[in-house]
């Protein structure tokens, strides 16, 4: 489920040492008490001056630094897509099915293959909502919590997708 | 200031709640059980301190569909979720034991909402208080029917606010049917309105279809279109004229009421039965099935597609221009979704988001991805630089009607694409092949796969490699060596996954063109086009996401017009160019292979043909 909401991620494609990557990001970081927030996380403890420096194109970041705006412009993306995210999922209460493909087999001795069917699930707000919050905070264990929910609700057979190739579901 | 309209709306939801409360209180007709007390209960100072659910939930500590559940009586409420409501809403958790009015009485007076739709609207136009005005005119049945309609409608212009009414002992009479003999008893409570539909609701025949067949004059209490509302004929002291009973023009239950000299209920809070005939007893109400939605019959698709470009037309007076850009806007989702219909009991369930595949990724959003899909651009040279030499000819351009349309007929594997390491070919599967071309030897026909520069191993898709397949057996008279296949991702395939929605926009569009309806064939032009170039990767698309899909069906449409080009050439018609999707330009009699027209079995000149040589 991570993965798939990995892929959905998009944002701004110029690379960090460009200056129109900078810009953007900087732009994009600075505009928000939140995105101030992304900064103090990833470790920039520059003084706001330098960083109105940077904006003015009067400095140039560190290379530590580079990698650090760069780091905190994708938190704070990930942290702003999720809100998005939440609500698409939802689906104003409908929640979003998702497919599930069986653990790949192709590696298995003939006569321990099982025939294992792709499943099709439903889920809900609020498991979405704490799928979401444990892709932005990276906490697997949380997300092992959360797909333990789903295959409490596959009923038959759940045991067979505790490992699973992929998760699909548009979002 | 609320108008009338919206606050009639308002209370005739907060009456449904209502008589689902009186239903229950220990001196009416049908006592519920202790369970059911401490849900209304419940119920009640929800709904009086306006929380929402989600807020409960937190509360007392358990998630919003467990509260749900027990709210919706699925569940049951424990002792201690009770402790904690009581502690939640601070009244002693015996209220709760005591009923819905009982405890709604114990509430805060803090913590209870205000009331905004005004009973003061009520005393000033009418002279009574809100649970006078349920009892005396709400006809029986009524809040059945309401709880249908807000049902069917969650969408209300307003939300009910007006509060349970605190006064308990009047509150029974709401539940009380009006002083008649023939309206039903009250159902249960355990059984209510979701169950067994409104009494007075005309059901007509069996099985009614919510999707295809919507009953025409059931009465949305919800929505109060003006005309239905109609104000009672009152006195000069601005209360009804008391009349003798008789039985309302409408729905048959008796009234006192008058509107206009004759007798009905308020307007619209009943619902019309046949003839006006009475209510049928309860035996009688017609059992409501769960129903399976059932496959979708092609005029019901059919009637998807015109039922929005009506819609549309409609909005903007007839004028197209605007009809189509909204209806251009809707044009993927409405695509989306007559697909997903016309896949409603079908044989075959397709997989919509698989695992992508290395071959099919994307590099970057504007760099494609591995599959070469064939497209065609050729251009005849060797014929050309003869025929400038030699004397002025004519070349026609030819274009071929709904390629992308007659493409949607393809073999698509349905589910997951799984590899297969060696060079198997299997007929009833369908993919993506990595293969070393054949040579192509011949001047006068362009190379099935297209204009490619590159040499060595290609991933193609099965429609391309169908095409070659065909051309080197002995039926095409062996044009070319077979394929060398080395590796491959296949599932098995059906043809007829989007058969259905093919031949519904094919019929839309021939229907459209007969009867020169532009609008709706530029809408359907927009919805198959747009599906198809979605399908794989769009921010736009996400109820089904299949690269695959997309490639194999666009070569689908490129390797049909290299079999229209070769049937061409078989007649002896040359060939001068094949470009694009649809776009054949030629020398010769093509109209006694092809008929022209604008079918998709036909063939159309483009406006404009260009002469060469005799220069």
């Amino acid at each position: 489920m991570a993965i798939t909401l990995e892929q959905a991620v998009t944002g701004i494609k110029s690379p960090v040492t460009t200056p129109r990557g900078l810009a953007a990001r900087l732009r994009y970081l600075t505009q928000s008490d939140g995105g101030r927030e992304a900064m103090a996380r990833a470790g920039i403890t520059v003084k706001p001056e330098t960083v109105d420096n940077w904006i003015e194109k009067k400095t140039v970041p560190k290379r530590g630094n580079l990698e650090k705006i760069d780091a905190a412009y994708w938190d704070y993306r990930r942290r702003n897509l999720a809100k998005e995210f939440k609500t698409r999922l939802n689906d104003n209460g409908r929640g979003t099915e998702i497919e599930i493909y069986p653990v790949d087999q192709s590696q298995v001795e003939q006569k321990y293959k099982r025939d294992i069917q792709i499943r099709r699930k439903n889920i809900r707000g609020t498991l979405w909502n704490a799928v979401v919050d444990a892709w932005v905070e990276g906490d697997e264990d949380a997300l092992d919590v959360c797909w333990d929910e789903v295959l409490n609700e596959l009923d038959s057979d759940y045991d067979s997708y505790t490992y699973v190739t992929a998760v699909g579901f548009g979002v | 200031m609320t108008s009338p309209l919206r606050t009639v709306g308002a209370l005739a939801t907060a009456a449904a709640g209502l008589s689902e409360i009186a239903a229950c209180v220990p001196d009416s007709q049908e006592p519920a059980g202790l369970d059911e007390s401490v849900r209304l209960a419940i119920k009640a100072l929800l709904d009086g301190t306006g929380e929402s659910i989600t807020k409960l939930a937190e509360a007392i500590g358990l998630d919003r569909p467990k509260t749900s559940r027990r709210l919706d009586g699925k569940t049951g409420w424990t002792l201690s979720d009770c402790e904690r409501v009581a502690v939640h809403y601070e009244v002693p958790a015996i209220a709760l034991f005591a009923g819905p009015f009982a405890a709604y009485q114990l509430l805060p007076e803090a913590r209870r909402r205000p009331s905004t739709v005004s009973e003061r609207f009520l005393i000033q136009h009418y002279g009574l208080a809100l649970t006078d005005f349920v009892a005396t005119y709400l006809p029986p049945g009524f809040p059945a029917a309401a709880d249908r309609a807000a049902a069917e409608a969650p969408v209300q212009p307003e939300p009910a606010e007006a509060p349970p009414v605190p006064t308990a002992p009047q509150a029974p009479a709401a539940a009380e049917p009006a002083p008649d003999e023939e309206a039903p008893a009250r159902p249960a409570p355990v059984e209510a309105a979701p169950a067994v539909p409104a009494p007075t609701a005309p059901d007509p025949g069996p099985g009614p279809d919510p999707v295809t067949a919507p009953v025409p004059d059931q009465v949305s209490v919800g929505v109060f279109p003006d005309e239905r509302y109609l104000a009672l004929d009152l006195g000069p002291d601005g209360r009804p004229v008391p009349a003798e009973e008789a039985p309302c023009l409408r729905c048959g239950v008796p009234t006192r009421h008058r509107i206009g000299g004759e007798p009905r209920h308020l307007g619209g809070m009943c619902s019309p039965t046949a003839a006006g005939a009475a209510a049928p007893s309860p035996d009688d109400r017609p059992v409501k099935l769960e129903t399976i939605e059932p496959p979708a019959s092609q005029s019901e698709l059919l009637g998807m597609i015109h039922k929005r470009v009506d819609e549309e037309a409609r909005r903007h007076q007839g004028e197209v221009k605007p009809a189509l850009a909204a209806l251009t806007k809707d044009a993927l989702i409405d695509a989306t979704a007559l697909f997903l219909r016309s896949r409603v009991g079908a044989r075959y369930e397709h997989t919509a988001h698989p695992p992508s595949l290395e071959i099919l990724r994307k590099p970057a959003q504007n760099k494609p991805d591995q599959i070469w899909e064939a497209r065609p651009n050729w251009r005849n040279e060797a014929l050309i630089a003869t025929l400038r030499a030699a004397d002025r000819r004519l070349i026609e351009r030819l274009d071929i009607n709904g390629a992308y349309l007659s493409a949607l007929k393809a073999h698509l594997p349905i589910g997951q694409l799984h590899h297969n390491p060696d060079g198997t070919y299997d007929p009833k599967h369908a993919g993506l092949y990595l293969i070393t071309p054949p040579v192509w030897n011949h001047p006068h026909l362009p190379n099935p796969l297209g204009n490619r520069d590159e040499p060595g191993p290609l991933w193609i898709t099965s429609s391309t490699l169908r095409l070659l397949l065909r051309l080197a057996g002995p039926k095409m008279g062996a044009l070319c060596e077979k394929p060398v296949i080395h590796e491959s991702y296949t599932a098995y395939a059906s043809e007829n996954l989007l058969e259905e929605f093919r031949v519904v926009l094919g019929r839309a569009r021939q229907d459209a063109i007969d009867s020169g309806d532009d609008l709706t064939l530029e809408y359907v032009k927009d919805m198959y086009s747009k599906f198809v170039s979605t399908m794989g990767e769009s921010a736009k698309q996400r109820k089904i996401h299949r690269p695959d899909w997309m490639h194999i069906i666009r070569s689908q449409a490129f390797s049909n017009l290299w079999i229209k080009g070769h049937k061409l050439h078989l007649a002896g018609v040359q060939l001068v160019a094949m470009k694009g999707t649809d776009e054949i330009h030629v020398i010769g009699d093509w109209r006694s292979v092809f008929a022209e027209g604008r079918k998709v079995t036909e063939v159309k000149k483009k406006e404009s043909d260009f002469a060469v040589g005799g220069e």
